[in-house]
């Protein structure tokens, strides 16, 4: 009886841990060599003047937001309403408030207007392209870049 | 005499030996592992740019994608990693859409030879765009143009997401 009780019938064992640190140690090693710490994401960008849809209706207006040397922003009507408004430097940056508001008023004019298309200077750089597009997006969901 | 000035010659033989406490690094390695993990899992879009090119800032959708992939840096433009055209601090060297509208026609090639073996297979005009910041218009404009006739349309461009 006594052997039986001091038997190795216990189920406790001891782990050993050294293998499973080396494991961690190698996956640890291998995931921060192919980790990337940049979220990427992307901006849909057609070009003006390229595929359009045959069967959709084309808008009342055309709307062409250019970029200008210095932060100034032009907008330009074509079609039913022919108007043109220079945004001058707001601060040193560019004006976006006041191009969010003239765009919100030309919506209410023009409700169908859904697309705009967006050029800029020769000058101009790509993250005021970008930076520009993401504030036209909020407004309107098709933004196209042209000047081509 | 040994008792009044101490047993010198008896000196307790410490044990430098430190035991290594396991357990708490195997819990430490556990945690960084599961946070390893759970990013390596949710970046499926895997665009590196090019040494010292810096991606514009936007907010924008995490989106996965699989597509030709346009890289604009300060002196090279590069079509799928392979360099295409060169330039010069972001300035087109003569010739520099020649050889991006070479380098597309082959990829455009290469998938319609693809797309007719295989039916599940089309001819995407999806482009990716990874251009540096501080490309200047001009640039990015000939080179998407150079991407337009090649019938690459549907342009994706590729920013660093704001949080």
């Amino acid at each position: 009886m006594s052997a039986g009780m001091n038997s190795g019938n216990g189920q406790d064992f001891d782990l050993n841990l050294a293998p499973i640190i080396d494991c961690f140690t190698v996956l640890i090693a291998f995931m921060l060599v192919s980790a990337s710490f940049l979220s990427i994401g992307l901006l849909d960008a057609g070009v003006a003047g390229g595929a359009v849809q045959s069967d959709a209706k084309p808008p009342s207006v055309d709307v062409t937001i250019t970029l200008k040397a210095g932060h100034r922003i032009e907008i330009q009507t074509g079609g039913k309403s022919n108007e043109k408004y220079t945004l001058t430097e707001a601060k040193g940056e560019w004006d976006y408030d006041t191009l969010n508001s003239k765009l919100d008023n030309l919506k209410k004019r023009w409700p169908d207007v859904s697309a705009i298309t967006l050029t800029a200077e020769d000058g101009v750089e790509y993250q005021d392209i970008v930076s520009t597009m993401e504030k036209l997006r909020k407004q309107m969901p098709f933004v196209m870049l042209g000047g081509f | 005499m040994n008792r009044l000035f101490g047993n010198k010659k008896k000196k307790k033989h410490q044990n430098e030996e430190m035991g290594l406490n396991i357990t708490a690094m195997a819990d430490i390695f556990t945690i960084i592992l599961v946070f390893l993990l759970k990013s390596f899992a949710t970046g499926a879009l895997t665009i590196t740019p090019s040494e010292g090119s810096k991606l514009p800032i936007a907010e924008a959708q995490d989106a996965a994608l699989e597509a030709i992939k346009l890289e604009i840096t300060a002196n090279t433009v590069l079509v799928d990693d392979q360099p295409v055209a060169t330039l010069k601090q972001f300035v087109p060297d003569a010739g520099f859409q020649k050889g991006i509208n070479q380098a597309l026609e082959k990829a455009k090639q290469r998938q319609a030879l693809i797309a007719q073996n295989n039916p599940d297979v089309k001819v995407d005009p999806k482009i990716l765009i990874v251009a540096d910041q501080k490309t200047p218009y001009n640039t990015i404009k000939q080179v998407l143009a150079s991407a337009a006739t090649q019938g690459y349309s549907d342009f994706k461009l590729a920013v660093v997401r704001k949080e």
